[in-house]
């Protein structure tokens, strides 16, 4: 017998006399959650705040003592808790899950080296070299440790970098450009991530992963395309369409054919996103407004009517 | 096995456990199914018409801006409790989830348009909040549908909130911070007996249960990111207090889930945890969201978990711009709340079999 959930209880209960002390014990039995699973739950959460609290603590003690610590001592102080984390993760025999949320604590603290090296030696705490450095830096890690938290502070460092780096040094790159950089660079991760899962089935990406990195990759091309429409055209912008188009293609055809409800609708209101600007940009009069709140509205309801239809015959 | 196969087991199931006759109505029960499939939806389709709702609404918004209807006070409120009537009636003649798009957009707008309307005839803000609220449970008593009533509730949380700062009355955003806490713990842990109360209290728990949540998060910012409102960072840890009564509540739960027999273990759990909440006695924000994470998981509710989780990460982050506390307190503070979960790890590690 398949699993009773909430939705099954609520309908049941609604239209007879089920009495409260037996929902209660069915909701015990089959929808909260047990004690095996309460077990694993909290060590989880006790570990990551553990890690993240002592980090966070570690990281204000030394922004406290800045100035009045030698440089000698900040440094190695760091470098020191680095070594002695990564040999303890390298060398006991913890749970692989505890060993990566230790890693990824200990990437944190490559961060923090990198910031203290660069006010010991006045080269800016936010300039683009200080996360291009820990980028590289945790990058072995990153790859052999395979952590999902582990790649997504890596792709949030590589953008960071990037967006760094064009307002710092990159003076002549537009924004259009800008965005047009983003958005391959993450939508490589996320092809790669999805090629990955299909090629090798030992790999398990998490959901919130791919939906996350999808999310960011299609704000990219949003509002990439929205700046481009009501800003001169320039050559990036064209590629960025064209790029834009190609993968939207692929993205929809991805998501028919492994049944994925997310990359239809995101893609989807990408497009009403960007259908509304362009006609936004024929005419700003009163009635245009009219007319794309109703356009919204219409293809908002096209979009999910069909998507509850595919996920009819998908669930058959 | 199908879906509805798997229903009429359960009933026979249930119709044997219950001791009196347990009577049920098998073709409503099958009926409510046909609706429930026919509009099954998920996340991401109710963040979809949500998302829709809200462009649509500002589009229209910038049409009345520019063709000038603004202007006139009695136009907008009649356009708005046009709106705002045609939503709710749309929501209980059609139980169809492809309408929910446009009625959110028409809802959300009738209650803009009331509120500006309002104001422009020269009412007081105050009135025109109350009245707004009102509105917003006057919805949830028409219509129980899931999308209209969690924006109702968002409504009502957030006129509560309008009221307290607009009259300077920071310092009840600790009552609010404790009717919110308070609610949202009730509500988790009655889960059986608001169900089984009636039709009206069943259809309104899921939406009101997100609701409740999202305003409790509101609050939760209002005193977690500061120098958002006036308030003494003397008295923050009022709040506090409500947060460790529902904390301490719910680690005996989790204790007896557990079945923790020995006194020692017993006593070691909660010194640690009012170690912990001693801690964060300055940052009720955290507590909060970490009442919201074990009441979802309590009751295996992923949706709160994740927003539970994500609201720590980014308390805790807000922490750090708080300057009001010198680096080295905080410096302890966070040290010390990250040794105090290090030994619980080790102690549940310890005793995997308590």
């Amino acid at each position: 017998m398949s699993k009773i959930d909430r939705e099954d209880i609520q309908i049941i209960s609604r239209n007879s006399n089920w009495s409260e002390a037996q929902i209660e014990k069915v909701l015990k039995e089959n929808v909260y959650n047990n004690k095996e699973a309460w077990y694993k739950f909290l060590r989880l959460f006790f570990i990551s705040l553990g890690v993240g609290f002592t980090t966070a603590g570690i990281i204000f003690f030394f922004a406290y003592n800045w100035a009045d610590l030698h440089k000698f001592v900040k440094l190695g102080l760091i470098e020191g808790i680095i070594v002695i984390s990564t040999t303890f993760i390298l060398f006991s025999n913890l749970n692989i899950d505890i060993k990566n949320i230790l890693l990824t604590g200990t990437s944190i603290m490559v961060g923090v080296l990198f910031a203290v090296f660069g006010q010991v030696y006045q080269t800016g705490a936010n300039a683009y070299d200080f996360f291009l450095g820990w980028t590289l830096f945790i990058t072995l890690w990153v790859v052999v440790s395979n952590y999902t938290p582990l790649w997504f502070l890596f792709i949030i460092l590589i953008n960071t970098t990037l967006v760094l780096y064009w307002k710092q040094v990159a003076h002549d790159w537009t924004e259009v450009f800008m965005f047009t950089l983003i958005f391959i660079v993450n939508s490589g991760f996320l092809i790669a991530s999805i090629f990955i899962t299909k090629l090798l089935e030992v790999v398990k990406i998490p959901i919130w992963f791919s939906n996350t990195l999808a999310l960011a990759t299609v704000s990219c091309s949003t509002i990439g395309v929205t700046l481009g429409i009501f800003e001169q055209q320039e050559s990036s912008f064209y590629f960025l369409v064209l790029i834009t188009t190609l993968l939207y293609i692929l993205g929809i055809y991805f998501a028919l054919n492994s049944k994925s409800g997310f990359y239809l609708a995101t893609i989807s209101f990408s497009i009403i996103i960007i259908v509304s600007a362009l006609l936004l940009n024929l005419s700003n009069d009163f009635m245009m407004l009219l007319f794309i709140s109703l356009f919204v509205i219409a293809s908002v309801t096209f979009v999910i009517k069909n998507l509850i239809n595919l996920q009819k015959k998908w669930a058959n | 096995m199908g879906k509805l196969d798997n229903i009429k087991t359960l009933l026979e199931r249930i119709h044997a456990s219950e001791a009196t006759g347990f009577k049920y109505d098998e073709d409503a029960i099958l009926k409510e199914y046909k609706t429930q499939q026919d509009n099954s939806s998920n996340i991401t389709i109710k963040v979809l018409s949500i998302f829709g709702g809200f462009l649509a609404t500002l589009a229209f918004m910038a049409f009345l801006g520019i063709s000038g209807f603004y202007n006139s006070e009695v136009t907008l409120l009649i356009f708005g409790i046009t709106f705002v009537i045609s939503a709710i009636i749309l929501n209980r003649k059609f139980h169809k989830l492809i309408i929910d798009t446009f009625s959110i957009s028409i809802y959300i707008l009738g209650i803009i348009l009331i509120a500006f309307g309002l104001s422009e005839l020269g009412i007081s803000i105050n009135m025109v909040t109350l009245l707004i609220g009102l509105t917003a449970i006057s919805t949830i008593a028409t219509t129980q549908n899931l999308i209209l009533s969690f924006i109702s509730v968002l409504i009502i949380g957030g006129s509560i909130l309008t009221l307290i700062f607009y009259n300077k009355a920071y310092n009840l955003i600790h009552l609010y911070i404790a009717f919110y806490t308070f609610t949202l713990t009730y509500i988790f842990l009655n889960e059986a007996k608001i169900v089984s109360t009636g039709k009206i209290l069943s259809r309104l728990y899921n939406p009101v249960r997100i609701g409740i949540i999202f305003s409790l998060l509101f609050g939760l910012i209002s005193i977690g990111k500061r120098n958002l409102i006036d308030i003494s960072l003397n008295h923050i840890w009022i709040s506090s207090i409500f947060t460790a009564v529902i904390i301490i509540y719910l680690v005996h739960i989790i204790i007896k889930i557990n079945q923790v027999e020995s006194v020692k273990s017993k006593v070691l759990i909660y010194a640690l945890s009012c170690l912990w909440i001693i801690t964060t006695l300055f940052a009720p924000a955290i507590s909060g969201a970490i009442i919201i994470v074990l009441l979802s998981f309590l009751v295996n509710y992923k949706t709160g978990l994740t927003i539970g989780i994500i609201s720590i990460i980014y308390f805790i982050s807000q922490y750090y711009y708080d300057l009001n506390l010198t680096l080295l307190i905080k410096s302890i503070i966070l040290f010390s709340s990250g040794i105090i979960f290090l030994g619980f790890y080790l102690f549940t590690t310890k005793n995997k079999n308590l």
